[in-house]
């Protein structure tokens, strides 16, 4: 067991004071508490019913077969789909080589590369299926770039990953 | 996946089924003239935790009731001091108290309650932490100099709040890395033992001792900075 | 207790048989491609739960595959997919069973970004709107660049029920993207361009098809 210092003891004397609770927080409690059993009353049928209902969603599940399978399927992999023309633009001076890599290639590296167009400018047009998209730049093969122009970037798996929304072509 | 407590170690994996039904206690959450959480006539003083634990795991609501009362102030005293503001540590008590539930209505049964529920609690606060650290810089960064016409009222912060502490002691506190902090507070403020803390953080004894020694030193340092 | 268990076995058949392998069988190739096995089997494990509650598997799948991509192992792979397991079904609470796969991901963005799940609730009563996942990217932005949580929702829930279209949230974000580089500080061009845009449509601009 460490020692403690002496001279904190009175400080851990304040620290150690139990806080009063304020009524509108134990009330707030109290009403998600009681959401919690109306949720879990719920999820707990009774015995008969839920007996009654095991067949019928049995019973059921051939018929919404082909609405599940469809909703199911990979996300508006169809052709019935408009893409959108979206451009990758970045700043990449010193760069040899430069690729988007995201949602929309499997996140391979090597599928869409961009062009240098001159002076430091890299860029690609690409078509997209209209909605979220995660992406990121990758420099020279090794180093990852956020899109400053993006939604909003932040890090995952320690790297930038940029978020856009590719708005829908407009219809008529 | 949502509701389960991130600690399952300190539940006993073998529980015994939860007893036959007891009587349900006289007054059901949420009755007429229930307006807030009270405790049930008599229980408080009379039932250990083990007895409330599993009346909560047969389905008696007004037992958990009697252990948030028994429980809350605790709970409020290591989210606060953690986190630092009163509304967040209300919201993490809150959401950890749900949890709690939750997972005893489920067929959890923990050997020894308040570590386990600290527990629930500390990972909370972590959650919090993360998403407010975020916003606080965006904030910083962004918003120093705004035209307080075009914002609304930024909630205040809880200082001066009844059951908040010293600034010095604060800014102490706030100084420390939240894994020194967290240490700090379940060794000497919550009192638990090495084991305890080991479980519900999931760091070595060893490290936690480490943490606890180095946080106790750095928060003196500032305290008696200025000679107090 | 004892009811559960065949509840449970009846809907995990149900389930089973609904949404069949068909289709997790081309996700589960890109996942053994690309991950060790025992990690693609973990990720497919996790995939698996999360369609049978009714969350979107494409996302997860993604999500495993940036991972292999950038070097992350396979821990950190199938914590990452975990938390968004998480984050996708806190949205969905928040929202409504719905929403697109695009405003829950906006939406577990926003959380992320500082939103709270009470707050994305306020933005409930729009999610038919066919600029929904328009309105959160927006409101992703704006969390982003620090204008506080109750604003952006306040400025998001007045566009939409102005009825402004996914494009013209886009050009929110271009336009206060240009006047900051100006040197415009965020709140006064936050609070202007989306002023205008209201204005604008409120007075006949482009608006928005609300689905049927």
């Amino acid at each position: 067991m460490s020692e403690l210092d002496p001279r904190l003891e009175p400080w851990l004397a304040t620290l150690r004071k139990e806080p009063s609770a304020r009524p509108e927080a134990r009330a707030r409690l109290a009403a998600a508490l009681r959401e919690e059993d109306a949720r879990a009353a719920r999820r707990i049928p009774s015995p008969p019913a839920a007996l009654a209902a095991a067949i019928a969603v049995v019973a059921l599940t051939g018929a919404f077969w082909l609405a599940f399978e469809r909703w199911n399927t990979p996300e508006r992999a169809g052709a019935v789909v408009e893409l959108a023309s979206a451009q990758f633009v970045l700043h990449a001076r010193d760069a040899r080589s430069v690729s988007v890599v995201g949602d929309f290639n499997d996140w391979d590296p090597r599928a869409t590369p961009l062009t240098r167009t001159g002076d430091g400018v890299w860029s690609a047009v690409v078509r997209l299926r209209p909605g979220t998209v995660r992406y990121a730049y990758l420099v020279d093969g090794t180093e990852w770039r956020a899109d400053p122009h993006a939604v909003t970037s932040h890090e995952e798996f320690g790297r930038p990953t940029s978020i856009a929304y590719i708005v829908p072509p407009e219809g008529p | 996946m949502t509701g389960q407590p991130a600690v399952s170690v300190l539940a006993t994996g073998n529980a015994p089924p939860p007893p036959e039904a007891k009587p349900a206690l006289a007054r059901p959450r949420g009755g007429p003239g229930c307006d807030r959480l009270g405790s049930p006539e008599g229980l408080q003083d009379v039932i250990g935790d083990e007895d409330l634990i599993q009346r909560v795991r047969a389905g008696d609501a007004a037992a958990f009731d009697a252990l948030v009362d028994r429980y809350y102030g605790t709970c409020l005293r290591f989210a606060w001091r953690s986190l630092g503001q009163r509304d967040d540590a209300e919201d993490a008590v809150q959401e950890a108290l749900v949890r709690a539930y939750r997972a005893l209505r489920r067929g959890q049964s923990p050997r020894q309650f308040r570590p386990w529920l600290l527990g629930i609690v500390l990972n909370r606060c972590r959650s919090h932490a993360r998403r407010s650290r975020r916003r606080r810089l965006l904030l910083e960064r962004w918003w120093a100099r705004q035209d307080p016409e075009a914002l609304r009222v930024q909630p205040a912060d809880g200082a001066g709040d009844d059951g908040d502490i010293d600034p010095k002691l604060k800014a102490a506190l706030a100084a420390l890395r939240p894994k020194l902090r967290e240490a700090f507070l379940l060794k000497h403020v919550e009192q638990l033992r090495y084991e305890e803390m080991a479980e519900i953080t999931g760091a070595s004894v060893s490290a936690l001792k480490m943490r606890v020694k180095r946080a106790s030193e750095q928060v003196l340092a500032m305290l008696t900075e200025d000679g107090v | 207790m004892s009811v559960r268990p065949i509840i449970g076995t009846a809907f995990a058949c149900a389930f089973a048989l609904a949404f069949a392998p068909r289709h997790a069988l081309a996700q589960d190739a890109r996942l053994y491609k690309r991950l060790d096995p025992q990690t693609a089997a973990a990720v497919a494990a996790l995939v698996d739960s999360a369609s049978t509650i009714g969350l979107p598997s494409e996302p997860l799948v993604q999500k495993a595959l940036e991972g292999q991509s950038k070097g992350a192992s396979g821990d950190a792979i199938v914590r990452a997919v975990r938390a968004l397991i998480r984050d996708l079904s806190t949205a969905r609470d928040a929202l409504g069973n719905d929403v697109g796969v695009d405003a829950l991901l906006l939406a577990a963005a926003a959380l992320d970004a500082g939103a709270t799940p009470t707050q994305l609730e306020r933005l409930r009563p729009h999610r038919s709107r066919e600029s929904f996942a328009g309105g959160l990217a927006g409101l992703v932005y704006l969390l982003s660049r620090g204008v506080p949580a109750e604003q952006s929702l306040d400025l998001i829930a007045a566009m939409l029920n102005a009825r402004l279209s996914a494009a013209e949230f886009a050009s929110l974000q271009r336009l206060v993207e240009r006047d900051m580089m100006a040197g415009t500080p965020p709140a006064e061009a936050v609070a202007v361009r989306a002023r205008a845009l209201i204005r604008h449509n409120r007075s006949g601009g482009l608006g928005e098809r609300v689905r049927p």
